[in-house]
């Protein structure tokens, strides 16, 4: 008989020796729900992943799992050669390779990769196999998208030491990181996320990123397939070592499935029954091996002597011989019904059996219990297992037939026989109890002891037939057995063998408040109002909310009050909703002042000489005299870096100079919280400066002007974001106000305060002036033609420009606010035609304004500011005009401007207000003509 | 005649005698939106502030408010007047008379309010009067229930109201408010919370043209009395105490509102726009203080509760003459001290004697058989027994002499603020590691307890709810009590609904 013939008569034969077997036992036996099959590929893979570098590093090497699960889904190709070459850096074919081959793509690179060569000359046929079926792949990527045109060619390039690597793509160069994400975004078919990226903005090196790249690295963050590190940082340029792509991959595993119409099952080896039955030319070895699914399915393996199926997580990967009677495991099957991979999982822990008992064997130790699905399994019992009958130590003797039991197994040995305690009786239709565990794939549920006692010996456990049929109120609402939680109160409903049918129960989460000290890209360090410090996780299904609002992780600032609300069990710690404060009692001043006394009947400072730290000054304020701040009950007062009491500043700290950090407190009151003391020996100096680099482990900073290092401490005054912060919240090329002063003995500089400038937000606006050629009321208005202010100089574009309106949109002329409804092409007020100064972010206008066109710039320092100075005008010194001839600006005379009500005020990119005009801000305006007086149309705010 | 003006007297008294809610706090700050200076003995005048938004724009009221309550059997009428400006022209005046029927439900108190008759207000802004418009209804409902634990009473409320102004020209502006308040009540301290959303509707012609107009409000009041204990020292050297403490009590009211206005053009037509206002403000009553007596307490000089044992004894908590720190403290002492702590009434012995010979022809019974009616402690822990707080060993023991525990002291605080219902269903477990030594009784107050951090556990974990205690720690222990009434409790009704 030829090959395929005797192929299809064994298959044939198989099938009816199987049959066969399963009628003469279908009396007694269950039939199972799939039956699977091995494959016939699985000793070359088997051989073709024997890699020695990575055996050479233990079982406990991070990456094993990952690059065997990989190798064995045939997702990563070993060359036979025994070695996966574990931390060399993964090249941009091969990285497209991979991820082509997780997306089920390998056949369709293939039949590219042939044409490609057909394509090819004789003399340019490729020698390396290898090296075709990478130009597979690439010309899949270009058909993609993922590469140009211009890289395929470079890719495809005869000579590739011709291409110049600055410019030109080399296929054979380390991909970086952040091609690896972008690759796996588009490849996977993942949503690219186009707003608001928080994980992506929360790394340190965010800068570093390509910009086209960003909303598909956002993507594969939120899909936790690459993470970054924990200090903070996603190093974007970076190669990837291949165990670490291998990770990657398994990280994204449950994408991978999907795409290849893969399913993952996990449950434990009931049964392994092997038959030999004879043939015409020898024998047939047939191993079925029955496997209980966590779902209470069963499902069959069945391996014959032509196929097997890979076998990790027992030593090296091995066959289907490794597998023992007991085995947890989690397997892949794909769409065909062929088993691609097994994974023992119930090595190392112990299992948990539960339930009645049908006979014992006295002699051999030796009981069989009948479980979910009716089907009995025989466990041998250890001779030192720990039997708890009714809760109290008993003995293998007492154990009688029908109980139900509980058993803890080791490998196949029961190591821990337990009762259901006294008051369960079959009798009980209803219980109630705290959970302690459940585990839908072993179907139980355990509850302590009524009286709140833990110990084990108490515990009720009760066992549910199929996890997916118990119906589940939880907090109220419907919901599904996953959602019940250890520690939540629970309600149980029994049917008459004592199963649970329905479960109501409720959460009972601790609520904490306190505030957070320490943001990490993944965690916060939240200190509670008791004293108390803690480490919390951000989870997957973690909810952070702000103002009754869901937030996202950006929203959580270092400084700020926080609600944690936790799951708390013995085990573990879970942080369920993170509520951020709606209402900011933000750090609103910084002042200096010497100390008159502390008032104990009223727990206030009264300072006198004060001045308050303005853009990197101590201004005067416009209280003159003493002045009386109250301090905090929780405010913090060093002298130095030394803790004192309040009470003490009237002992010894009468009349030195101090600075206070304030917040607009409770009740709009100005309160103090933090001051400190400081020795008048010292030196002061401020700067303007920012930072370059930081030792957070002994508090050093340098800075970017600055020569000498300047150390912060515990008793210095950081301000970010508004808000007190400890040093290592300081972040590189942080813009700061820094007030130091110079140890008098040791000339080294400590700094006071510190005060972070404010980052600007992303996203700033324009400034665009055009005509009006038609409005859609409501919708949007288009100019026919318009400039954009770049700097001092009106840039022309010959072309229509549409914005869109919305409520927010402000409409502003020379007598102040228009009705938003007036703007339409028929109203008085002649819109059509009228030129209009638009800031918009590019798509929506925010405000229009009717003020005049102005093609001078003026810049000056605001010394008499908003509410200095009668009326709307300001008065600036060392003033400046731009010379539209030159080029350059020319000094010019202090000036006097005056403010329009529709003067456009901008800071940062964003519309200001009047009253960000303060003394010393540097503002550039643009009007009608070079004079020092007139009026202001544009004012932006530079400092 | 006599008999007349004696008769006339006897009811005066009685009338003076009725006894009103311990500190009285729910009412003074109004249903207006507004917070006022609070509630001082021998005061009916109130410093007041309020936010009126009817303009489209906030605009701040302060002046006086005379709240005149009277009670007659089961009905209490209170009249608040307002009298209020806001720069040099604007005045706000008005006048509202509420009447609450209450009725009493075993340990609760239910309060309906409504308005006694139509009230009177009139403001002016600018150059506009506003008054209440005569063809439209004026409505005010709000019910409250009150709930008396042993040591503090909890309250809560809801109120729905509507009024609307006339402002000549034909503007008329509708004020529609549903609030909630919740507060409690103890000798320590008291605190109302009030969370207030307001719409304004206003309808009226500028020009030729409608203007028609909704804006939201949010308010969120705080209005508490505290107090606070504060240690003075003296200066001289040759005097016979070198220190003392002082109790400052003062009230404390916050005020944070969240307004949603329309943006308004040059004309004074309101645009599509809407301006978000937000602030606080607030108001404090001049503080009174009361100088506590001095113990003598040399002994403890330098010991770690020094401080918490000369605080007890100079608010009359303890008043044992000898006290020697590390003596163990009995239940029957720890009950007096309790009973002390939480300023609860209680007739002492020889009263009750009085009593019984005057009118009562029944026998006093004791509920214990090892606590005489003329045990020294008896009055002490009848009231506790009566409350709830203390029910005894089992078997109608109390066990006087019997050494206070750990547990024992954390469950009786719990009991005595009615936290028991905080505690999970149907008993707690603690995260202590020694839960399961802890008396199952007790488990659900240790978990309350260590919920609302007033036990943290040693440095391993570890409860040790069975430790019996010495009169310097019990005195640390009832001081951390007080302070958590002081302090503590007032962060929940204060602190974290302005900032969350």
């Amino acid at each position: 008989m030829d090959y395929t013939r005797k192929k299809i008569s064994i298959s044939v034969l198989l099938l009816f020796i199987y049959l066969f077997n399963l009628m003469t036992v279908l009396a007694a036996e269950e039939v199972p729900a799939n039956v699977y099959m091995g494959s016939k590929e699985a000793e070359v893979i088997l051989k073709n992943m024997d890699f020695q570098d990575v055996e050479a590093q233990g079982q406990d090497y991070w990456a094993r799992d990952a690059i065997y699960d990989m190798a064995a889904l045939s997702i990563i190709k070993g060359y036979g050669d025994k070695n996966f070459n574990r931390q060399g850096p993964v090249t941009k074919v091969q990285a497209l390779a991979l991820i082509y081959r997780a997306a089920g793509r390998e056949e369709e690179a293939q039949l590219a990769a042939e044409a490609i060569e057909l394509q090819r000359g004789q003399e340019n046929k490729r020698t390396n196999a290898i090296d075709v079926w990478g130009d597979g792949y690439l010309k899949l990527a270009a058909d993609d998208g993922l590469i140009t045109p211009e890289q395929l060619e470079n890719a495809l390039a005869e000579d590739q030491r011709s291409l110049n690597p600055q410019t030109d793509f080399i296929k054979n160069a380390p991909a970086q990181r952040q091609e690896v994400a972008e690759w796996i975004a588009k490849i996977l078919q993942l949503t690219p996320v186009y707003d608001q990226q928080a994980l992506f903005n929360s790394f340190r090196d965010w800068r570093d990123a390509d910009p086209l790249k960003i909303p598909y690295i956002e993507a594969v963050l939120r899909e936790k397939i690459m993470n970054g590190t924990p200090q903070g940082f996603l190093y974007p340029k970076s190669s990837i070592p291949r165990e670490q792509m291998a990770q990657v991959l398994k990280n994204a595993q449950k994408f991978i499935l999907n795409r290849q119409n893969w399913t993952e099952k996990k449950g434990y080896i009931e049964k392994i029954a092997r038959n030999i039955s004879p043939q015409i030319d020898g024998q047939l070895e047939t191993t079925i091996f029955k496997v209980r699914n966590s779902d209470g399915s069963l499902d069959h393996i069945l391996i014959t002597s032509y196929d097997d199926i890979i076998v990790l997580g027992r030593g090296a990967p091995g066959t289907s011989a490794l597998l023992k009677d007991g085995d947890s495991i989690a397997y892949i099957v794909d769409a065909n019904g062929v088993v691609k991979l097994v994974r023992v999982l119930g090595d190392s822990q112990d299992a948990v059996r539960a339930g009645a008992i049908v006979s014992i064997d006295p002699e051999a130790f030796k009981i069989s219990i009948k479980n979910n699905g009716d089907s009995i399994s025989e466990y041998a019992v250890a001779r030192s297992a720990e039997i708890i009958i009714d809760g109290k130590f008993g003995t293998f003797e007492q154990l009688k037939v029908g109980l139900t039991v509980q058993l803890t197994l080791k490998g196949n040995i029961a190591i821990k026989i337990r009762t259901m305690a006294d008051e369960q009786g079959l009798d009980d239709k209803e219980v109630t109890g705290i959970v302690e565990d459940i585990n839908t794939d072993l179907g139980y549920i355990s509850l302590y002891d009524e009286s709140g006692k833990k110990s084990f010996n108490l515990l009720r456990v009760y066992n549910f037939l199929n996890p997916s049929l118990v119906k589940v109120i939880r907090n109220g609402r419907e919901a599904e057995i996953q959602d019940v939680q250890p520690g939540d109160s629970a309600f149980l409903k029994l049917d008459e063998q004592g199963y649970v049918t329905e479960i109501a129960c409720s959460q009972n989460y601790t609520v904490k408040y306190g505030k957070v000290l320490t943001k990490n890209p993944t965690s916060v360090i939240v200190q509670y109002d008791d004293g108390t410090q803690e480490l919390l996780d951000i989870e997957q299904d973690t909810l952070i909310t702000k103002d009754k609002k869901e937030a996202n992780y950006t929203d959580v600032l270092p400084g700020s009050q926080v609600k944690v609300v936790l799951h708390r069990t013995d085990n573990f710690t879970r942080l369920k909703e993170l509520v951020v404060e709606s209402t900011s009692y933000n750090i609103n001043a910084i002042y200096k002042a010497n100390v008159y006394f502390f008032d104990e009947y009223n727990s206030s400072l009264i300072l006198q000489n004060l001045k308050k730290l303005e853009l990197g000054r101590w201004t005067l304020t416009g209280q003159k005299g003493f002045k009386e701040i109250p301090v905090k009950d929780t405010a913090l007062i060093y002298a130095g870096n030394r803790r004192i009491n309040a009470q003490d500043i009237n002992e010894r700290y009468v009349d030195k100079e101090v600075y206070v950090a304030v917040e607009s407190g409770l009740g709009g009151v100005e309160r103090a919280v933090q001051v400190r003391i400081r020795d008048e020996s010292d030196i002061e100096r401020v700067y303007t400066d920012s930072i370059v680099s930081l030792k957070t482990g002994t508090g050093e900073m340098r800075l970017a002007q600055q020569q000498d290092v300047v150390r912060y401490a515990s008793g210095s005054i950081i301000v970010k974001n508004g808000k007190l912060v400890g040093g290592n919240n300081l972040s590189a090329n942080d813009q700061v106000y820094v007030v130091a002063s110079r140890d008098y003995t040791s000339g080294r500089y400590e700094a006071d305060v510190i005060q972070v400038l404010d980052m600007p937000s992303d996203g700033a606006y324009a400034i665009y002036r055009g005509r009006i050629q038609s409005i859609q009321e409501n919708s949007d208005f288009t100019l026919q033609s318009f400039s954009q202010l770049d700097g001092v100089n009106w840039e022309y574009y010959n072309t229509p420009k549409t914005f869109l309106l919305s409520n927010e949109t402000k409409i502003v002329d020379q007598d102040g606010v228009v009705n938003n409804r007036e703007f339409n092409e028929y109203s008085d007020r002649n819109y059509i035609g009228k030129v209009v100064t638009v800031v918009s972010d590019g798509v929506k206008a925010i405000l229009i304004s009717e003020a005049p066109y102005g093609v001078y710039s003026l810049r000056g320092e605001v010394y008499l500011g908003y509410g200095q100075t009668a009326g709307n005008s300001l008065s600036l010194k060392k003033v400046t005009v731009y010379n539209r001839q030159t080029g350059l600006w020319d000094q010019a005379n202090d000036a006097e401007i005056n403010l329009r009500a529709d003067t456009i005020i901008m800071k940062d990119g964003r519309l200001a207000k009047v009253s960000d005009l303060k003394r010393g801000s540097v503002v550039r305006i643009i009007k009608a003509d070079p004079q020092p007086t007139g009026e202001a149309f544009i004012v932006i705010i530079e400092k | 005649m006599k008999k007349k003006i004696c008769s006339f007297l006897v009811l005066l008294m009685i009338l003076l005698n009725t006894s009103f809610p311990a500190y009285g706090m729910p009412g003074v700050n109004g249903y207006q939106g507004g917070i006022s200076s609070g509630e001082v003995e021998g005061v009916q005048t109130y410093d007041y502030k309020e936010v009126v938004f009817i303009t489209g724009e906030p605009v701040v009221y302060s002046g006086q408010l005379v709240v005149v309550r009277s009670t007659k059997t089961d009905t209490e009428t209170t009249t608040y007047r307002y009298n209020l400006t806001s720069g040099e022209n604007n005045r706000l005046t008005r006048t509202v008379v509420l009447e609450t029927k209450i009725e009493e439900k075993s340990n609760q108190t239910v309060r309906k309010t409504i308005l006694k008759s139509r009230p009177v207000e009139r403001i002016t802004i600018g150059d506009v009067v506003y008054t209440l418009d005569t063809l439209s209804t004026v409505d005010f409902s709000m019910s409250t229930i009150t709930d008396r634990r042993p040591a503090c009473d909890y309250f809560a409320g809801n109120w729905n109201s509507k009024k609307t102004y006339s402002g000549g020209n034909g503007r008329l502006v509708t004020v529609t408010t549903t609030g909630k308040n919740y507060g409690y009540d103890q000798y320590w301290g008291s605190a109302e919370v009030q969370e207030i959303s307001m719409s304004i509707e206003s309808t009226g012609q500028i020009g030729n043209e409608q203007d028609h107009w909704t804006g939201m409000v949010d308010i969120k009041i705080s209005s508490s009395t505290s107090k606070q204990l504060i240690y003075m020292n003296n200066r001289p050297e040759e005097i016979s105490f070198e220190g003392g403490y002082l109790q400052k009590q003062q009230n404390n009211s916050i005020l944070q509102y969240t307004a949603y206005l329309p943006e308004f053009d040059s004309r004074g037509i309101s645009t599509d726009r809407i301006v978000k206002y937000k602030d606080e403000l607030s108001l404090q009553s001049f503080p009174r203080q009361e100088r506590l007596p001095v113990p003598d307490l040399k002994k403890i000089k330098g010991h770690w509760y020094e401080k918490d044992v000369k605080e007890l004894y100079s608010l009359e908590v303890l008043d044992d003459n000898e006290f020697v720190p590390n003596q163990y403290m009995t239940r029957a002492e720890f009950a007096k001290a309790v009973v002390k702590a939480a300023k609860m009434p209680v007739e002492e012995n020889n009263n009750r004697q009085q009593g019984r010979r005057n009118n009562r022809k029944e026998q006093e019974v004791s509920p214990y058989l090892d606590v005489p009616t003329n045990h020294a402690y008896y009055p002490y822990i009848r009231t506790l027994y009566d409350n709830g707080t203390m029910t005894g060993t089992g078997n109608n023991n109390f066990n006087p002499d019997g050494i206070i525990t750990r547990v024992e002291a954390l469950t009786i605080f719990i009991r005595l603020m009615g936290f028991e219902s905080i505690a999970p269903n149907p008993t707690a477990v603690t995260l202590f590691r020694d839960n399961d030594s802890i008396p199952d009784w007790g488990r659900n107050s240790v978990a309350v307890a260590s919920y609302i951090g007033l036990v943290k556990g040693d440095d391993y974990g570890y409860l040790n709810p069975n430790q019996p205690m010495t009169k310097a720690e019990a005195a640390a222990f009832l001081n951390r009590f007080i302070n958590y009434m002081r302090y503590d409790i007032i962060k929940d009704y204060r602190d974290r609904v302005m900032t969350y």
